[in-house]
């Protein structure tokens, strides 16, 4: 009796020490930014490129979202003012290749075969001295998923992977 | 259409009721019809029929997959599009409108001051002073649940139901909020439900642009998922 409320309690205490150091690294995360603000600009396209222009407002929404989830950080659209006394890290980006892909095919055949992929380099500077903090080319992929997955899912996991690389930029 | 529907999926129901709970013989005996039906189903115990349970159940889902793919048919003709109100039901939402998951099904009305969209606990709406571009495009969307129906109640024969692509249009719309940014809504419909978007939007002073005029957004031409709609 007396062990099972020893080990109750160590696992009490476990469990406690794990919540308050996750506690701890969110709010490093929020409290250690430069940049409190970041502004997305709609990704361009590179000249050649067919991309549909769905899939470009799916990428700039999906973002903007993503985004939103990260502690800390408030989203600024492409056009709004920025603030200014603050810093603001503006987010561009360039659509640099698109494989459309095709479900059918992810579905039945599978092994990668009709993967969409999405790639893009994206480009993060500082809104007022210019500066490049972050530099970098990225992709979003559907190979597989529930019935193939859905193709614009790529603009999704491109949208995720930008977040990811910006979350530890500022971390 | 929806009574068609709801009619049919009403009688496949009360077919695997009946299996449960079998009827009298004699109500049975004075239908003729009923009577075959027991005995496809094996609803009448002492039928010398073979067929088992698990056939009439797929049978039955494999009946609700088919009535669907055809409702979704009538559809396309525009019987969904009721006429009475200035809006669109049903439409399939893919991004853009907070508080809504991809591919979730809303409404949308035509109000004085602008778009609104109406979906279970979600009401948006975008003025129409403040709409830069609508883009009508041609694409095509496949239904997933359909397909996976399909596969459950023919063994994996109905799974090839994912080569079917269903013609839909897309609507781009590029709007800007009330700070001046930058933001936009995807939403997929009918192509029935495309010509009618179009003409609520030009009769509110809404130009609704085709693919090969969508410069701004783009800049590119469309590709083949999104092909240009005056080519068909």
């Amino acid at each position: 009796m007396k062990s099972k409320f020893l080990s109750i309690a160590v696992f009490a205490s476990a469990f406690a020490l794990a919540a308050s150091a996750t506690a701890q690294q969110n709010s490093s995360t929020t409290s250690g930014n430069k940049y409190q603000y970041v502004q997305v600009n709609r990704f361009a396209v590179e000249p050649g490129l067919d991309f549909p222009p769905d899939y470009q407002l799916t990428i700039d929404e999906d973002l903007n979202k993503v985004l939103w989830k990260i502690k800390g950080i408030k989203v600024l659209r492409e056009g709004e003012p920025l603030p200014q006394s603050e810093p603001v890290l503006v987010v561009t980006g360039t659509i640099t290749k698109f494989k459309k892909g095709n479900q059918a095919a992810r579905y039945l055949v599978g092994f990668g075969a009709g993967a969409t992929v999405i790639g893009a380099h994206i480009k993060c500077f500082d809104a007022a001295t210019k500066e490049v903090v972050l530099e970098r080319d990225v992709d979003g992929k559907v190979i597989m998923g529930m019935m193939g997955g859905k193709s614009e899912g790529a603009n999704n996991g491109l949208a995720k992977e930008v977040a990811k690389d910006i979350k530890e930029k500022l971390r | 259409m929806y009574g068609f529907n709801v009619q049919a999926i009403l009688s496949v129901l009360f077919l695997i009721k009946e299996r449960l709970i079998p009827m009298q013989a004699g109500l049975a005996a004075s239908q003729p019809l009923w009577n075959s039906m027991r005995r496809l189903f094996r609803l009448d115990r002492r039928s010398e029929f073979s067929f088992h349970v698990k056939a009439a159940k797929s049978l039955a889902i494999a009946m609700l997959v088919v009535i669907s793919s055809f409702s979704n048919s009538f559809s396309n003709s525009g019987y969904c599009v009721e006429p009475a109100q200035p809006g669109l039901q049903k439409l399939f939402h893919l991004v853009g409108v907070p508080g809504l998951r991809r591919d979730q099904r809303v409404n949308l009305a035509f109000d004085a001051e602008g778009l609104s969209f109406q979906a279970s606990k979600v009401q948006y709406q975008v003025p129409y002073a403040r709409i830069h571009q609508v883009l009508l495009l041609n694409s095509d969307r496949r239904y997933e649940g359909r397909t996976y129906a399909a596969a459950l109640a023919t063994y994996g024969v109905g799974a090839l139901l994912i080569l079917k692509k269903h013609h839909v249009d897309t609507v781009v719309l590029d709007y800007v909020n009330e700070r001046g940014g930058k933001m936009g809504i995807v939403l997929q419909m009918e192509t029935s439900q495309g010509e009618v978007f179009k003409n609520l939007m030009e009769s509110r002073n809404v130009s609704v642009e085709e693919p090969e005029a969508a410069s701004d957004i783009s800049k590119q031409p469309t590709t083949t998922n999104t092909s240009d709609r005056s080519k068909q």
